[in-house]
């Protein structure tokens, strides 16, 4: 090997340590060749002097492996928080129907939260390295009705808590249906992601049961680009019209109000089991497609504009004087006409394998909604009825949490609601 | 009132029963000497601690320290869930001074009767748990972590289960009379298994069994 050539491998050796994020990708450096790196993630990584590889194509746990994002504060972590590239859902029961348990529950989580999430060690964690690249790791906590009432706190439940109907085009399975604590867990690193997860169901283990698990995935976003809609299996760009974290419009639309006092800051949040019927979908041609969706597949687009950000017009008619945008399209059935109207999409896609041959998989729909009232029901009221991707969808799960709060340092969440 | 019940703790039940009769008495004569009944047992009286320890074959109280607040600093504190039996405290500890500090003895009067500083060496090829001699140095300006498989505080015959969550509060007492007062969350920890050695100081039956 010529000189020149082992300063080539130091100079890829080392953007790729910067670019892959510290320990996590020394091991890997044995995987150059000709002036290639191959990622943990299996991303190939051009060398230099090559131009810089787009940001779609690098690692985004090496962009955010050192990002922390704060557990503590007025809002809970992982619902304003751009969508990071992996996301487990938990749905918890309590063994014994104590509030007492109740309380231990939130304080455990609450101190394994913000441990991790700093991307340090939780108490007595068991392989203390899995936390040091917390690549954006996030925990979300809510409470599901069957804690109130299994507290003895029904009085407690914020009347835009409700239950959430069944609608006509659901075909809902128990196993996936609310439980009394919903945990999202969330990382740019699946395996910091799956560590987290396990030391937190460990550290419940004499106090909660695990009813389901849902994992997600979606397409990396590089952290510094903030949140961005994601493609889902059908091909559909999903999310474009999420209110801007930070804005009024999000306040209004996800952040909970001033009563009860014990919840304001909080949101609600439904998470569906979409089972998307994918060789169905195959038969249908892009132009079809486009219509049952309201959006161009290629770039998002709403029918009828250029490009994903420009505004869903629903009055606009072709040449036949029909409307451009379909009456039963996803896109007009789901409009919201205000902004208490808005939801927060926040959907992973999650691949089951295959039944009988059939492919399982689809979308875990985590809508986070100020009151479902007067956003999420009438919506899927109006989507159940109308909505033209139905022959193509069917929701198998469905389950509702108040998500309280975030809280200062030293607290843990929802405190005093249960002592 | 506070003296009182922690003092009842170690007592004998005769001594119990003098103590629930004569609330208000004052603690009977120094303790310095006598005789004790566990080791790693603690007493405050007088504005003093004493330590119940080894001395040849006896168990006996310390000479009385005078009580102060600790400059050491706890974080990360956490104690192994246990219904029964013997269960072990675990925490990061921090002296931010320029001189060393020497932790002697531990106290959770809520939990347990008496609490042990422990090491964990190898011997005969097995690893053993036994009393730390002289009790934990702090070097200035320095942090120790007692930790499974290292040293750690040893909660001996728990008064009360230890569930997943609580809060189990903690002193620990110097050699110079030192207190610093924490707060250990119970967890779930598979491991802090270790076999151990002849703790049979003041432990008649049951207590050793850590496999639960």
């Amino acid at each position: 090997m010529s000189d020149h050539d082992e300063t080539q491998v130091r100079k890829v050796s080392r953007r790729g340590l910067l670019t892959a994020g510290g320990a996590a990708f020394a091991g890997a450096a044995g995987g150059i060749v000709l002036g290639r790196v191959t990622a943990p993630d299996g991303a190939v990584v051009a060398a230099e002097p090559t131009p810089r590889p787009q940001l779609s194509h690098v690692s985004p746990a090496g962009a955010s492996a050192a990002q922390t994002i704060d557990f503590y504060g007025v809002h809970q972590a992982g619902v304003d928080t751009p969508e990071q590239t992996y996301a487990t859902f938990l749905g918890l029961n309590l063994i014994r129907p104590s509030a007492q348990d109740a309380d231990s529950v939130l304080r455990i989580v609450s101190d394994d939260a913000a441990r991790l999430m700093a991307g340090r060690p939780s108490l007595g964690d068991t392989e203390p390295e899995l936390a040091e690249i917390p690549a954006r790791l996030s925990f979300t906590i809510g409470l599901g009705h069957s804690l109130f009432e299994k507290t003895g706190r029904v009085d407690r439940i914020p009347a835009y808590f409700p239950a959430i109907p069944a609608f006509s085009t659901d075909d809902l399975d128990d196993r996936w249906s609310s439980t009394d604590f919903y945990l999202q867990i969330a990382s740019d690193d699946p395996l910091t992601l799956a560590h987290a997860q396990r030391m937190v169901v460990k550290a419940l283990s004499t106090l909660t049961t695990v009813a389901w698990v849902q994992p997600g995935f979606r397409s990396p976003t590089p952290a510094n680009e903030g949140g961005r809609a994601s493609r889902n299996l059908m091909g559909q760009v999903d999310g474009t019209v999420n209110p801007l974290p930070g804005s009024p419009q999000f306040d209004t639309a996800v952040w909970t109000g001033a009563e009860p006092a014990w919840a304001a800051g909080g949101t609600v949040v439904i998470v569906r089991r979409i089972r998307m019927l994918l060789d169905e979908w195959d038969r249908m041609d892009v132009a079809a497609k486009e219509m049952v969706i309201g959006r161009r597949l290629d770039n998002g687009a709403p029918l009828g504009g250029d490009s994903e950000e420009d505004p869903v017009r629903l009055d606009v008619l072709d040449d036949s004087g029909l409307p451009v945008i379909p009456s039963s399209a996803h896109v007009r059935i789901a409009h919201a006409e205000s902004d208490e109207e808005m939801i927060l999409r926040r959907p992973y896609t999650y691949d089951a394998g295959f039944i009988d041959g059939v492919q399982d998989a689809g979308l875990i729909f985590a809508a986070y909604t100020a009151d479902p009232r007067r956003s999420f029901i009438p919506m899927q009221q109006r989507l159940a009825d109308k909505d033209a991707f139905n022959r193509w969808n069917t929701t198998i799960g469905s389950a509702t949490y108040m998500i309280p709060p975030g809280c200062a340092q030293g607290d843990y969440i929802a405190s005093g609601l249960f002592t | 009132m506070r003296i009182r019940k922690s003092g009842l703790v170690v007592a004998a039940v005769g001594m119990l029963a003098i103590g629930l009769a004569n609330p208000v008495q004052a603690d009977p004569a120094p303790l310095e000497g006598s005789e004790c009944s566990m080791s790693g047992a603690t007493r405050f009286a007088k504005g003093q601690t004493f330590i119940c320890e080894r001395d040849g074959s006896q168990l006996r109280w310390s000479e009385g320290l005078r009580r102060s607040n600790s400059p050491l600093e706890v974080e990360d504190a956490w104690v192994k869930v246990m219904d029964s039996g013997m269960t072990s405290a675990f925490a990061t500890i921090t002296n931010p001074t320029d001189e060393p500090i020497r932790i002697i003895a531990a106290r959770s009067a809520r939990f347990t009767p008496a609490m042990e500083l422990h090491e964990v060496k190898m011997e005969d090829g097995a690893m053993q748990m036994q009393q730390k001699p002289g009790g934990f140095v702090v070097p200035a300006g320095e942090t120790i972590v007692l930790k499974p498989g290292g040293d750690h505080l040893m909660m001996m015959k728990i008064k009360q289960a230890i569930t997943a969550g609580e809060e189990v509060p903690i002193r620990l007492i110097t050699a110079d009379g030192g207190r610093v007062k924490f707060d250990a969350m119970g967890r779930v920890f598979a491991g802090a298994n270790e076999s151990y050695d002849d703790l049979s100081d003041g432990m008649d039956q049951g207590g050793m069994d850590m496999d639960r």
